[in-house]
């Protein structure tokens, strides 16, 4: 996944097994498909993230701060 | 002849108040209804039966002791098994929960409770209000009265359904990206997701901490306010929870909506290719309604639905990955398949990632409040863009169809907004449709008026209907 950011390509099932190893855990067979699925689906927002969000340069990046607990609900506050 | 459980909560309060109906006769009612409908339906996980009989016995004794505690003094309600009652088991629908017994009430119990409010029973959810309906968990999935053979729709699934099926006037439920809009839309019913911060949180087991919202589902916008006024408040152990002095609810203005300035989402709705004809044809059914009421409705372009989802789904995944992360390592068998299959990707989402999806959350919320609230008194949008699917549309893995969970309710999760489902007509094949109305952060009650200005010449089943179950349908 850390190779996602640069590239901007889509996840490979490489990608998703390196994670699961990096998180320590073993996904069971049984439920692996479906899994691999979720990845994927999130994997894409990722992406879609990393283009509207790239750091410096990004639209927001001189005035947008990371949220902390409680942050939020000053925004609408 | 009306029967009690058509009954609205103003009127039932009227009649617990003048003593001809007692909260214990109401109870007793209402109790049995579960017994004969829940078989079917599998609304309940767990029903208070004594403890619900104690509660509305004291109610009644207050209430001849002139001591009224407000809109659901006497009323039976029921909670989504993610939210902690003292004593009583909350299972989140989980095998891995079925020993849990809180010590504690959640904080909107303890309101709910000591509003006077009668607890009968503890109401399905999908599993830690995520997963799907799923047949391998330690309850059946809750059914939909309208047609058993489809989904309520989640994850408050219960609480749709216990509403719809006339089991109790109103029913509590969570919603984090849609959980209390989507079964409200798919069973024919109100369900409101407060402006966060307006209900506490504490003790409803977290699904993604800076998304959850705990929110009303009720038969009528009336008794959804009635609800909402007893549920809101501070609480300063929810570190979201806003100190704002708690307005009034329950005084919806009997008026038309003359110079209230209403955007129409149509764009966004109309974006997704999956949606239903029919629903769109139904929101577009209420743009007109909402005119001939006198508001000025004009079509509006929000950000794309896309960078919501983006925002809403990577901070779920993340935050519930957290909140799960023990279990999913060591028992990872206990777990249904759908939530499994949706915690676990979780863990591939890197830090820098979930702080762009925090940033883009100010910046969406900020434009949203900046180029539709600072026009507009409120808007109107897409809840579930389909009618509710069937059972048998869910595969054994996650992910079912899209069309399958299609709804646009997590774009206010991602800003705070308040939004409402209310439900607008049927589909051809008669199952109800619904539409959200949102509106500025701590507005709700004017959200609640155009909800109910609309249920007044809606042609939808904004009362419960139910029509009779005949066959059991699960082992």
């Amino acid at each position: 996944m850390a190779e996602l950011s640069s590239s901007g390509d889509r996840p490979t099932e490489a990608d998703f097994v390196a994670a699961m190893r990096r998180a320590q855990l073993q996904v069971p067979e049984s439920l692996y498909a479906g899994t691999l699925a979720g990845f994927r689906d999130i994997s894409a927002h990722l992406v879609l993230l990393r283009e509207m969000m790239p750091g410096i340069g990004d639209p927001f990046y001189a005035h947008r701060f990371p949220d902390r607990e409680g942050d939020h609900n000053d925004a609408v506050a | 002849m009306t029967q009690w459980h058509e009954l609205s909560v103003a009127e039932i309060g009227q009649r617990l108040r003048s003593g001809e109906l007692t909260s214990v006769a109401l109870t007793e009612y209402t109790l049995s209804r579960i017994d004969a409908i829940n078989p079917s339906l599998h609304a309940f996980v767990h029903v208070t039966y004594d403890r619900a009989l104690r509660d509305a016995a004291r109610a009644d004794g207050e209430l001849k002791m002139g001591r009224d505690r407000g809109p659901l003094h006497g009323l039976p309600y029921a909670l989504k098994d993610v939210i902690d009652t003292a004593g009583i088991p909350t299972t989140s629908h989980s095998h891995l929960r079925l020993d849990h017994v809180p010590d504690e009430d959640a904080e909107v119990e303890r309101r709910l409770r000591a509003g006077g409010g009668v607890l009968v029973g503890k109401l399905a959810t999908h599993e830690y209000a995520l997963g799907g309906p799923s047949f391998e968990l330690p309850f059946p999935p809750a059914r939909n009265p309208w047609n058993p053979d489809h989904g309520p729709g989640g994850s408050s699934s219960g609480s749709g359904v216990a509403v719809a099926a006339g089991l109790v006037r109103v029913a509590v439920g969570t919603d984090t990206s849609g959980s209390v809009r989507g079964p409200a839309s798919h069973c024919g019913v109100v369900g409101l997701k407060p402006t966060y911060g307006l209900v506490s949180r504490r003790g409803m087991l977290p699904l993604s901490y800076s998304l959850d919202h705990v929110g009303p589902l009720a038969a009528t916008v009336a008794d959804t306010a009635a609800a909402l006024q007893v549920m809101a408040g501070y609480d300063p152990h929810d570190p979201g929870s806003s100190p704002r002095p708690v307005p009034g609810f329950t005084a919806l203005p009997q008026e038309d909506l003359a110079g209230l300035r209403i955007g129409f989402a149509r764009e966004m709705l109309c974006a997704e290719p999956e949606a239903s004809l029919e629903v769109i044809a139904a929101i577009e059914g209420t743009a007109e309604r909402l005119a001939e009421l006198g508001a000025i409705v004009e079509e509006v372009t929000l950000p794309p639905f896309e960078q919501f989802n983006a925002v809403g789904r990577v901070i779920m995944a993340a935050e519930g990955f957290s909140v799960h992360e023990a279990n999913l390592r060591c028992h990872p068998e206990l777990f249904g398949r759908y939530t499994y299959q949706r915690l676990v990707p979780g863990a591939a989402v890197p830090a820098a990632d979930l702080i762009r999806a925090f940033r883009l959350r100010h910046a969406l919320t900020e434009r949203l409040d900046r180029e539709i609230f600072s026009r507009y008194d409120a808007l109107l949008a897409g809840s579930a863009l389909t009618p509710p699917p069937q059972f048998s549309d869910f595969g054994p893995d996650w992910p079912p169809p899209r069309a399958a969970t299609l709804t646009q309710t997590i774009v206010f999760n991602v800003t705070g907004h308040p939004a409402v489902n209310v439900p607008v007509g049927l589909s051809s094949s008669g199952l109800p449709l619904g539409a959200q109305i949102a509106g500025r952060p701590f507005e709700d009650a004017l959200v609640l008026r155009v909800a109910a200005a609309l249920e007044a010449v809606s042609e939808g089943p904004s009362v419960p209907t139910w029509p009779p179950v005949t066959r059991r349908l699960d082992p």
